[in-house]
């Protein structure tokens, strides 16, 4: 379906608002489109667990009822834009399973405040997205629902956890869902599916009301096809919008130009053996590109990011252990909860032993100890390399989308997070960009673009000189009919 | 230094966290954290320090 001579599917927020301003179409045609449109394809991608199409019209027509009578100080930045969620965030009168067969069938009574704030500012909720389950995994493929598609190539995996949601943006369905990221969750199935995918600031996100895997790792952010409506989507993540304000203070910082930015390379993170020769090449474009366009480069260390999947993967199973020890299964309607043995899936059940037995050994508290000590490192690192760059260039992840299956070992499905998790550990912003296809595979790869805690802004103007000078994600071929 | 991670250690752990275990996967779960556990020596052993300078490209 299209509006003008637009497709529909390929029209960002900001798009959106426009042509609802103008009366181009309505926010209510805008939902049905973007409704139809899943219904049409997503038997092929499986990106969504639940479509709320009562909800969708509902708020469609608030917004529309807005705009009719011209009460447009009272429309928020996202007015009319369908947006759709990880299922980790709890929507109520919606489904809240996290991919899990544990709460199948659990309808969340409350909204997270991160949901919330994205309805206040007027978006149209169209549903829940599939993630591997309690958001352990990097492919989606531990789900208890199925797996979801890579749109630019069906046989291939978009990435996770949030897989669900980077697909249903490539696959032009919604052009804002939201993900969760505690090692790399956001920023690795964005690479893989050839979308901007954010992890904001450790904190600056709310995470009420979103089930947690690693709390002192969690961060939620969003998956868009352009460097604005990520800019706008963070802003009112952080509760920073006005109504009748069309523009935050982001999404202006990203017309800002790099002139003078002093971009940072990892020589360690580029010489890494399995990172392939067309994710390296992607690195290399953009700091080329940014330099042409007026930024200087410099080499930095982070010395503990060595280590830092070893300290990720010893601390996050611990969290995941006490929180489904402390998982109140009454609350989610489950009955006779301490005789119900969790049936939780194999990656999970792996995870929570390993948890329970680092917690429980005096082995593990030296290895919790010495992860802790290599958190406190990789904070210093950090801050010591942005006393000299502004923003931290490196990959995303190792190789473009690999097969379903393809990756059985575990430890090796973790690897797909090893140049991610140091950010999430150190609590900085870090966001991945699209830089088109690979030269090996004609896959999407992209570029990290790592800021300091609160540098969003730098992270941003560095992307958004990117998308100019690279040109910015677009729907999968597949699905831009 | 091996960890020495035996079945009984994954079955008493797998009934304080609640979670079902299929036949013999316990015996299989003690022997792959075994060897997860060993691959964290290398956090006992961080080295190195920060380092920045000029690129000239």
């Amino acid at each position: 379906m299209s509006f003008g001579t637009r497709p529909f599917a390929a029209l960002g927020a900001s798009a959106l608002r426009e042509g609802l301003l103008d009366g181009q179409f309505s926010a209510r045609e805008a939902a049905e489109a973007c409704l139809a449109r899943i219904g049409r394809y997503d038997g092929g991608v499986g990106s969504f667990l639940e479509v709320t199409p009562e909800m969708a019209l509902r708020a469609a027509d608030e917004v529309d009822e807005k705009v009719a009578m011209r009460r447009f100080e009272e429309l928020g930045p996202l007015a009319g834009v369908p947006v759709a969620f990880k299922d980790n965030m709890n929507l109520a009168g919606a489904h809240t399973t996290c991919g899990s067969r544990v709460l199948a069938g659990h309808v969340a009574r409350e909204t997270a405040v991160c949901v919330q704030r994205v309805l206040d500012a007027g978006a149209i909720p169209i549903g829940k997205l599939n993630m591997d389950e309690f958001a352990f995994g990097s492919s989606t493929e531990t789900s208890a629902f199925g797996r979801t598609c890579n749109p630019w190539d069906l046989e291939r995996v978009p990435g996770g956890s949030s897989g669900g949601s980077a697909a249903a943006v490539a696959a032009g369905f919604v052009p804002i869902a939201l993900g969760s990221d505690a090692g790399g969750s956001i920023r690795q199935p964005a690479c893989l599916c050839g979308v901007v995918g954010v992890k904001p600031t450790y904190g600056l996100v709310s995470r009420q009301g979103v089930e947690a895997f690693a709390e002192s790792l969690d961060q939620v952010g969003p998956f868009t096809r352009c460097v604005e409506d990520a800019a706008l989507a963070i802003d009112v993540l952080a509760g920073r919008w006005s109504a009748g304000a069309w523009q935050t203070e982001l999404s202006r910082a990203v017309r800002d130009d790099v002139r003078g930015m002093r971009v940072g390379m990892v020589p360690s993170f580029m010489d890494v053996a399995g990172l392939s020769g067309e994710m390296r090449e992607a690195v290399l474009r953009a700091a080329d590109a940014l330099a042409l366009q007026g930024a200087s480069l410099r080499e930095v260390e982070i010395p503990g990011a060595q280590v830092a999947m070893d300290a990720y993967r010893v601390l996050g199973p611990c969290r995941a252990f006490e929180n489904l020890a402390c998982f109140d299964l009454a609350r989610y309607g489950v009955e006779d909860a301490q005789k119900l043995p969790l049936a939780v899936g194999a990656e999970a059940r792996r995870r929570i032993v390993l948890g329970g037995y680092l917690l429980s050994t005096d082995e593990g508290a030296r290895y919790r100890s010495a992860a802790k000590e290599v958190c406190r490192r990789i904070v210093d690192d950090y801050k010591h390399a942005f006393g000299s760059v502004d923003v931290i260039l490196a990959p995303v992840t190792p190789r473009a989308a690999f097969r379903f299956g393809e990756i059985t070992d575990p430890t090796e499905m973790h690897l797909s997070d090893m140049f991610t998790v140091s950010v999430n550990l150190a609590g900085n912003t870090a966001m991945s960009m699209p830089m088109g296809l690979g030269s090996q595979t004609g896959l999407p790869v992209g570029v990290q673009i790592i800021a300091a805690a609160g540098g969003e802004r730098e992270m941003l103007r560095a992307a958004a000189a990117l998308e100019r000078a690279i040109g910015g994600p677009s729907v999968a071929p597949l699905f831009s009919a | 230094m091996r960890a020495h991670i035996t079945e009984h250690d994954v079955i008493e752990i797998a009934r304080m966290a609640r979670i079902r275990l299929f036949e013999g996967e316990a015996a299989l779960l003690a022997e792959e954290l075994e060897e997860i556990v060993g691959s964290f020596e290398g956090l006992l052993d961080l080295d190195g320090s920060v380092a920045v300078k000029e690129v000239d490209r």
